[in-house]
């Protein structure tokens, strides 16, 4: 199987490099003078221009590649969920999603955060959080001096909450837990954004999850 | 025991009068010396102590390279490896000579001083034989680091998620290139050209260089080569340090593993058609999903940028996978695969395990990792990851530890009768 290089720098002197790579088959390989290329490269001045002409035989990876493909289809994760996440901390854990959680991470010694989408309306949502965390429930006049927040094109607020959480779904309930989300409704569409954890811990990811936030796309953009 | 005193004569040393030797002579003295073996094996010593530190910081590959391989003539070690305080801040050590080019003095050093002007005799056979060994590991390093290709072949028990269940190809762990495929009629045809990453990861900021493609219908130019970079849509993030932002997209600059093979490189390309007209940029990353498409003088070619990629020249499918842990841990007791060596259409059966490698055909599949495998004593692993090695001078170690232990025994024989004969000849007068 034939496989041939050559190189040819053109700053300062000509450097021409004949090599040959690959494994199996009747393949050369010069490395003496790609060493010298490489070093020139690596050390001198860095060239403008190079001539390239280094091939390899067609292999099985080299099939069914598809063409014309936009950048979205190029770099767009691939996924089923109608979210994609945009900047996660890297000492966020991503977890398996599921119906309830569409986009799920864990960090710290039990930072919980998920996205979802509900239903009801704004007010609802809100209120139901913070009963998980013992409140008394808010009214329109409350719900309108929360912190606005955005997420995917949908306007909502950000709640925050503390104290003993009681997750529900047979979860047993947690002592000195804290609470900060999103909840946002666009055409009668509520998407959430819940963080929940020891409330230290909660504390030092509030700015990330805000990052977390904006950077949160829909999967058909 | 005292040496007898040297009688003190008022004679001129007759060598005093003789002609001071050649420089050739002095240079082959020099170059066969004590001194200089000495000087070697200290700064080979001082290199991989230097190496073992620094490699804590910067990790294994990267450190290697710096510290091993034939383009560095010289190294400056991390200054931060002693002053925490310092790290990165780009503070070095003095310099010292590069690991290979020590190694390749060192088997001059020894040629010369420890097989050519050694005393030559039945009671120096074993020490030759040794000398002989030593060179040849060191010349069996040197072979691997010009001639060795390296790559990792994984394979699924079901195609699937991104793995084949058949192969003829591996991949580099760490190199990347710029792979320009020809299509017609939906498949890909002669051969796929490549740019190796040595061509353009010096690009730095603006820089940008252009990359002659004698035989295609078009160059390319490359610029903002990013080390370890992630594709993010501006319309999820908005680039934070300014980095262009091409069809929606820009390359998120993250900073480089340790494990540089877990790095993502990415970089900025353009198309230079012949009439010396230029494409629009675009990106290029091993992330991608699809490869860009460009078509020219009427021939269509799609481009990618991946980890190397080494034809095999014969198709390994797996068949089974098995994975076994030591209770409670991560750490493997048993990866063994079975698979099918697919070659002109014969099959052939072949078990491979840890420390048992199939050889064949020049190469040497070594099992290297297992996925899917479930922690504590399942062998339930459904990925098999080979590591795909073509070295002449694979065994070359082993033949020369085989060497060095038969010269040394020798040696210690040839050693132990000079001592009892002598014993027995000339024996130590009674008090």
């Amino acid at each position: 199987m034939p496989n041939r290089e050559s190189g040819k720098k053109r700053a300062g002197k000509p450097l021409r490099v004949v090599e040959a790579t690959a494994i199996g088959g009747a393949m050369r390989i010069r490395h003496i003078s790609a060493a010298f290329a490489i070093a020139l490269l690596s050390s001198c001045d860095k060239p403008a221009e190079v001539t390239v002409d280094e091939s390899r035989v067609v292999t099985m990876r080299d099939a069914g590649l598809k063409l014309n493909a936009t950048s979205n289809d190029r770099f767009q994760e691939p996924g089923t969920g109608p979210f994609i996440a945009g900047k996660v901390p890297a000492n966020w854990l991503a977890q398996p999603s599921s119906t309830f959680r569409l986009l799920s991470y864990r960090f710290g010694t039990g930072g919980d955060v998920a996205v979802g989408i509900s239903s009801g309306g704004l007010l609802e949502n809100v209120n139901r959080w913070l009963g998980q965390f013992g409140q008394d429930p808010l009214t329109e006049a409350d719900l309108a001096k929360l912190e606005p927040g955005e997420v995917v094109g949908a306007k909502g607020v950000w709640v925050e909450a503390s104290g003993d959480y009681s997750p529900g779904m047979g979860q047993p309930p947690r002592a000195a837990q804290s609470l900060y989300g999103l909840v946002a409704e666009q055409g009668g569409r509520i998407v959430t954004i819940k963080m929940t954890g020891p409330a230290e811990e909660l504390a030092a990811e509030k700015s990330a999850l805000k990052v977390f936030a904006a950077t949160l796309r829909e999967r058909a953009e | 025991m005292s040496l007898p005193a040297r009688p003190v004569t008022c004679r001129p040393d007759p060598m005093s009068s003789a002609a001071p030797p050649s420089i050739p002579v002095r240079i082959y003295k020099l170059l066969s010396g004590f001194g200089l073996a000495t000087t070697l094996l200290v700064i080979l010593m001082l290199l991989t102590w230097l190496a073992t530190l620094e490699q804590v910081e910067h990790g294994l590959h990267m450190t290697l390279e710096k510290y091993f391989h034939y383009s560095k003539p010289l190294v400056f070690p991390d200054a931060a490896i002693f002053i925490k305080s310092l790290s990165g801040q780009d503070k070095s050590l003095p310099p010292l000579p590069g690991g290979f080019w020590v190694c390749a003095l060192l088997v001059v050093n020894m040629t010369l001083g420890g097989l050519i002007r050694i005393r030559k005799g039945w009671r120096t056979i074993g020490v030759l034989m040794s000398h002989f060994a030593i060179i040849f590991m060191i010349v069996a390093g040197g072979v691997a680091q010009l001639k060795e290709e390296r790559g990792v072949m994984m394979l699924a028990e079901k195609a699937g998620g991104g793995l084949p269940n058949v192969a003829d190809f591996a991949q580099s762990l760490t190199e990347t290139t710029i792979e320009i495929a020809e299509i017609k009629d939906g498949k890909t045809v002669g051969p796929v050209r490549f740019v190796k990453d040595a061509y353009f990861r010096d690009l730095d900021g603006d820089e940008r260089r252009t990359v002659r493609l004698p035989g295609l219908p078009f160059d390319l130019e490359l610029q903002v080569y990013v080390q370890h970079a992630r594709p993010v849509s501006s319309a999820s993030m908005a680039p934070e340090k300014g980095e262009p932002v091409i069809d929606g997209w820009f390359l998120y600059s993250q900073k480089p593993n340790k494990e540089s093979e877990m790095d993502t490189p990415g970089v900025h390309a353009r198309v230079l058609g012949r009439d010396g007209k230029g494409g629009e940029i675009f990106l290029l990353s091993t992330l991608s999903r699809a490869p860009f498409t460009v078509t020219a003088d009427g021939r269509t070619f799609a481009l990618s940028l991946d980890k190397r990629v080494w034809p095999v020249p014969f198709q390994v499918k797996l068949v089974d996978a098995r994975s076994e842990y030591h209770p409670n841990t991560s750490r493997p007791k048993l990866f063994e695969s079975d698979i099918v060596r697919i070659e002109d259409g014969r099959e052939s059966n072949v078990f491979i395990e840890m420390n048992e490698p199939m050889r064949y055909g020049g190469m040497t599949f070594y099992q290297r990792t297992m996925m899917n495998g479930v922690s504590g004593g399942d062998r339930e692993a459904s990925v098999s990851g080979f590591e795909v090695v073509k070295n002449p001078s694979d065994k070359w170690p082993e033949y020369s530890i085989y060497i060095a232990g038969i010269g040394l025994c020798l040696h210690f024989l040839i050693k132990l009768g000079s001592f009892l004969f002598r014993g027995k000849s000339n024996p130590v007068p009674q008090a």
